[in-house]
C-alpha cells in the first residue's frame, strides 16, 4: 500500500514539473551530450575522446557520454554521427582521411556526403617521421634519389596514411617506391624497418620510440617540430612544404544542420580545454601533437590532402 | 629489481587490490565462458572505469581479466562443444568426447589444472626472457610467421581424421570465407557485394560461435536426450572422484605440460601470431609426441592439456613484447597497451626501468588470479559437470539466449546475431553430411594469417621464393612442419611393411 502511495505522489509531482516546464528553449546545453568515437576504446582516438569528454563535462556542466562505435576504418561511426539529430547533443570525431582515401584511391563512394559535416575544431594532428633502417646508406631525404634504386617502405596497407606519405615522398623527390604492406599497426611497421624487412617507413613518435636504436630518422612530415625529437628537421624546413599537410588531423565535428550558435558554445569550450596547461601536458605525455585549428583552416588542409591523393591515383591503375 | 617485486607483493595484500583482482577474475571467467564474449570485450568494458584509478590497482583488474578468461572459455568447450573464445576451439576436440563418455568433471579438472600450470609457467618464462626479449622479437619476421601458421594449419589434417577429403574441403572453405572483406595489403575489397557490413569481412566471433555453438545446439535439440548418457546415474561422489583424477592426470604428465607451456609462451612472445596458433600448434605437437596419436580427437586428455596450457602460458609470453617494446603480442595485449597509455605509462625500455613494480604487479596479478580461477573452478567442477546430464531441451534454449545476447553485445549489431544464426544453420547442414566443422574454423582463423605472412615474405624478397627456405629459423620450422605431415604416412607404411613381413613368414 505504501508503495502505491509513493508511486502516486511521484506521478503527480512529475506531471506538475512537466506542466510547469518553460516553453522557451533553455540555455544550451541542458542535457547530456554524446561524443561518438569511431574507433575502439584503447586507441589514440579513444583516449583523446575520453579525455576530451571528461574535460567537457567539467566545462559545460552537463554529463558527456563517450561512445565507441568502431568499424570500417572509422567510417561506420561517422555514418552514425551524420545521421544523428543535429541538435548539438551528438558530436564526434570524423576520420576524414579514411573517407578520402576510400573514395579517391579505392573508388568507393561513401553513403554520406562527408563534406557536409560541421567541423567544430581540429584538436590534434597525427604527424609522421620518415625513417630508414640504421644500416641503410641513406642519410637524408635527398639520398633517396641518389640511391638510384627503388626504396622499399613498410606500411600498414595500400591507401593508408603512411602509404600516401611514402608515395608522395617518391613523387616529390623523384625516386621509385616499393612496399611491404599488411603490418597490423604503425609500431609493427616500425619494428619491421628496425628488423630489416623493409628499408624505410613512416610513423609518429609513439610508434618509433621503442625501436629508435635501430632507426635513422630523416625528417618530420609537418610544418611544426615534434617536441619529442626537436633536432629532426621538418619537411617545410627542408623545402618540401607541399608535403607538410600530410598526416591524420583528428577532427571533432557535428551532424550537418547543427545550429551555429550551439557549435560556437562547444568550440569555445574545446578551445579553452586544449589551451589549458594541464591538457597540454597530458597530450605531450600521451604522444598527441596538439595543433588546434578552426573549420576554415581544417577544410583547407583536407582539400590539400585530397589533391595529393588525386595525384597518386595513376600509381594504383598502373598495376 | 627486488624492491620493485617487494613493492608489488605488498600491494597485492592491499584489500583494494584483492577486490580488484577478484572483480577482474569474476568478469574474466564470465566473459570467457559466454560464447562470443572474451577477454578483449571484458577489457574494453572496464577500460573506461579504470580511467581515474590508481594505475597499480587498474593493473590488478586487467591481470584478473586476462588470466581467467581462458579457463572460463574452456567450460562450454568441454561441456557443450562450444568454445567460449575462439582459441578454446582446440579444447573441444578432446574435451567434448570426454564429456560424452561421462568424464566431464575429469576433463574440466584437467583444464583448470592445465590453465594454472600454464599461467605459472608463462610468468616464469616471461621473467627469464626479459633480458633477451629484443633478439627474440627481431628474429621472427614474415617468413618465420608463415611456417608457424602453416604448422598450426596442419591441425586440419589431424582434426579431419577418418575423412580426409571432407576435412580438407572444410579447411579450404574456411580459408575462402576468411578472404571476404577489405584487404589492407592490396587496398581492395574482396567479395563484399558492396555491402558495408562485409567491408570488415565476416566477423570472426559470430562466425565461429555460430558454426560451432549454434549448429551444436540445433543438432542437440534435434537428437534430444542428454550429452552424457553414460553418466546418468553419477552421484556427487563420482564427480568429485573424477575431479581429483583430473588433477592427478595433469600433474602426472610433466612432459606434456612443460612442452605446451614452452610452445604457448614462445608463440606469445612473437607479436601478432595470436592465441589461435598457440593452441592449435601445441595440439599438433602433442599428437606428434604421443605414442597413441590415434586416440586424439576422441577424448584424449593430453589434447586438453596441450591446448589449455598453451593458451594460458601465452598470456605471460605476450606480455613480454607489450611491456618491453610497446608492441602488443596479441589482440588483448593491444588493449592493455592502450590502458597503459591511458594511465600515462609508456611501455618500452623506460617502463622496465622506472615502473618495474607495475610489471611485477601485472605478473603477480596474473598468477594470483589464476590460482583463484583454478581453485574456485575446481570446487565448482562437480556441479558444472552435472550440466552434461541435463536433458538437451532444458539446456539448448538457455545457451542459445546467452549466445544471442553475447553476439549482440559484442558490437551492438543485430546483423552479427543474424550471421551467427546463418552460420549455425550452415554448420548444421555440414555436420549432417559428415564434415568436421572444426576444420572450417581452423581454416577461417589461420588462413588469413598464412596468406598475409606469405605475401609479405614475397614482398620482402621481391618475389623470390628462396626466402621460405634459406634462413636458419625458417629451415627448422619448415622441417618440423614437413615431418609432422609425413610422419603418419611413414609410420603406417612401416606398419604395413612389417605386417606384410610377418604375414609372409
Amino acid at each position: 500500500m505504501h508503495f502505491v502511495k509513493l508511486l502516486a505522489i511521484g506521478l503527480v509531482s512529475g506531471a506538475l514539473v512537466l506542466a510547469n516546464a518553460p516553453e522557451t528553449p533553455a540555455a544550451y546545453p541542458d542535457k547530456p551530450i554524446t561524443v561518438i568515437v569511431p574507433f575502439g576504446a584503447g586507441g589514440a582516438y579513444g583516449r583523446l575522446g575520453r579525455k576530451m569528454g571528461a574535460d567537457l563535462e567539467k566545462k559545460l556542466g552537463v554529463p558527456v557520454v563517450v561512445k565507441n562505435n568502431p568499424g570500417a576504418g572509422g567510417r561506420k561511426g561517422a555514418v552514425v554521427l551524420f545521421k544523428s539529430k543535429p541538435d548539438g547533443y551528438t558530436i564526434g570525431f570524423v576520420h576524414f582521411v579514411s573517407f578520402q582515401s576510400n573514395e579517391i584511391l579505392r573508388g568507393k563512394k561513401a553513403s554520406i556526403d562527408y563534406n557536409k559535416f560541421k567541423i567544430i575544431l581540429k584538436l590534434t594532428d597525427a604527424k609522421q617521421f620518415v625513417f630508414v633502417n640504421k644500416k641503410s646508406p641513406i642519410k637524408s631525404l635527398a639520398d633517396f634519389k641518389k640511391a638510384g634504386r627503388p626504396i622499399k617502405f613498410a606500411t600498414t596497407g595500400v591507401g593508408a596514411v603512411t602509404w600516401v606519405e611514402a608515395n608522395a615522398l617518391g613523387a616529390t623527390l623523384g625516386f621509385p617506391v616499393k612496399f611491404v604492406t599488411g603490418y597490423k599497426n604503425l609500431p609493427k611497421a616500425a619494428l619491421a624497418v628496425a628488423r630489416g624487412d623493409a628499408e624505410a617507413g613512416a610513423g609518429g613518435y609513439v610508434h618509433v620510440r621503442n625501436v629508435l636504436d635501430d632507426l635513422r630518422i630523416l625528417a618530420f612530415i609537418s610544418d611544426k617540430k615534434d617536441p619529442n625529437l626537436p633536432d629532426i628537421p621538418t619537411t617545410t624546413e627542408l623545402g618540401y612544404s607541399q608535403l607538410s599537410v600530410l598526416g591524420v588531423p583528428r577532427i571533432m565535428a557535428a551532424p550537418p544542420g547543427t545550429p551555429d550558435d550551439k557549435l560556437q558554445v562547444i568550440r569555445k569550450a574545446m578551445q579553452e580545454i586544449v589551451d589549458d596547461a594541464a591538457f597540454k601536458e597530458w597530450a605531450l605525455k600521451g604522444g598527441f601533437f596538439l595543433n588546434p585549428d578552426g573549420p576554415d583552416a581544417t577544410w583547407k588542409v583536407l582539400q590539400a590532402n585530397a589533391k595529393i591523393m588525386e595525384g597518386l591515383k595513376p600509381l594504383l591503375k598502373k598495376k | 629489481m627486488q624492491t620493485a617485486l617487494a613493492e608489488a607483493a605488498l600491494r597485492v595484500a592491499d584489500p583494494a587490490a584483492v577486490l580488484m583482482l577478484f572483480m577482474g577474475t569474476t568478469l574474466g571467467v564470465i566473459f570467457g565462458a559466454l560464447p562470443g564474449l572474451g577477454t578483449i570485450t571484458a577489457l574494453a568494458v572496464v577500460l573506461p572505469f579504470t580511467f581515474g584509478m590508481d594505475p597499480m590497482l587498474a593493473m590488478f583488474m586487467y591481470s584478473g581479466i586476462i588470466s581467467s578468461g581462458t579457463f572460463g572459455g574452456s567450460v562450454p568447450a568441454i561441456l557443450l562443444n562450444t568454445p567460449g573464445t575462439p582459441p578454446n576451439a582446440a579444447t573441444c576436440l578432446d574435451g567434448y568426447p570426454m564429456t560424452r563418455r561421462g568424464e566431464g568433471a575429469r576433463a574440466l579438472a584437467v583444464s583448470a589444472t592445465a590453465c594454472f600450470v600454464g599461467s605459472l609457467g608463462g610468468a616464469v618464462i616471461l621473467l627469464a626472457l626479459l633480458p633477451v626479449v629484443k633478439p627474440v622479437v627481431y628474429a621472427f619476421g614474415p617468413p618465420e610467421f608463415f611456417w608457424l601458421v602453416v604448422f598450426g594449419l596442419v591441425t586440419i589434417a589431424f582434426a579431419a581424421k577418418g575423412n580426409m577429403v571432407k576435412g580438407l574441403v572444410g579447411g579450404g572453405l574456411g580459408i575462402l570465407l576468411s578472404l571476404i572483406g577489405y584487404t589492407e595489403m592490396y587496398g581492395v575489397y574482396r567479395y563484399t557485394l558492396d555491402s558495408e557490413y562485409l567491408w570488415d569481412g565476416i566477423p570472426m566471433v559470430p562466425f565461429v560461435v555460430g558454426m560451432l555453438a549454434v549448429s551444436e545446439l540445433i543438432s542437440y535439440s534435434a537428437s534430444g536426450g542428454v550429452t552424457a548418457s553414460a553418466a546418468a546415474g553419477a552421484t556427487g561422489a563420482d564427480w568429485r572422484r573424477q575431479t581429483l583424477q583430473g588433477i592427478r592426470d595433469t600433474f602426472s604428465r610433466p612432459l606434456a605440460v612443460g612442452r605446451a607451456t614452452a610452445i604457448g609462451a614462445g608463440i606469445g612472445v612473437i607479436p601478432g601470431v595470436g592465441a589461435g596458433v598457440a593452441s592449435f600448434l601445441s595440439y599438433v605437437v602433442a599428437i606428434q609426441g604421443s605414442d597413441k596419436p590415434e586416440t586424439f580427437g576422441s577424448g584424449n586428455l593430453e589434447g586438453i592439456i596441450a591446448s589449455e596450457t598453451a593458451n594460458d602460458a601465452k598470456d605471460g609470453g605476450s606480455l613480454l613484447p607489450t611491456v618491453a617494446f610497446g608492441i602488443p603480442g596479441s589482440a588483448d595485449m593491444a588493449l592493455l597497451l592502450g590502458a597503459f597509455v591511458l594511465h600515462g605509462l609508456q611501455p618500452g625500455p623506460l617502463l622496465l626501468r622506472d615502473h618495474m613494480d607495475l610489471v611485477y604487479a601485472l605478473l603477480l596479478g596474473i598468477v594470483i588470479s589464476q590460482i583463484l580461477t583454478s581453485g574456485l573452478g575446481l570446487m565448482a567442477v562437480p556441479w558444472l559437470a552435472r550440466l552434461s546430464t541435463l536433458p538437451s531441451r532444458a539446456i539448448a534454449p538457455f545457451v542459445l539466449v546467452l549466445v544471442f545476447v553475447g553476439m549482440y553485445m559484442l558490437r551492438t549489431s543485430i546483423f552479427d546475431v543474424g550471421l551467427a544464426v546463418a552460420a549455425g544453420m550452415f554448420g548444421y547442414c555440414m555436420r549432417r553430411y559428415g564434415f568436421p566443422l572444426i576444420t572450417v574454423v581452423i581454416g577461417f582463423i589461420l588462413g588469413p594469417l598464412a596468406e598475409q605472412a606469405f605475401l609479405q615474405s614475397l614482398m620482402i624478397s621481391d618475389g623470390r621464393y628462396d626466402i621460405f627456405y634459406t634462413q636458419p629459423i625458417v629451415i627448422v620450422l619448415m622441417i618440423l612442419t614437413l615431418a609432422t605431415v609425413t610422419l603418419p604416412f611413414v609410420k603406417s607404411l612401416r606398419r604395413w611393411v612389417t605386417e606384410k613381413g610377418t604375414g609372409g613368414s
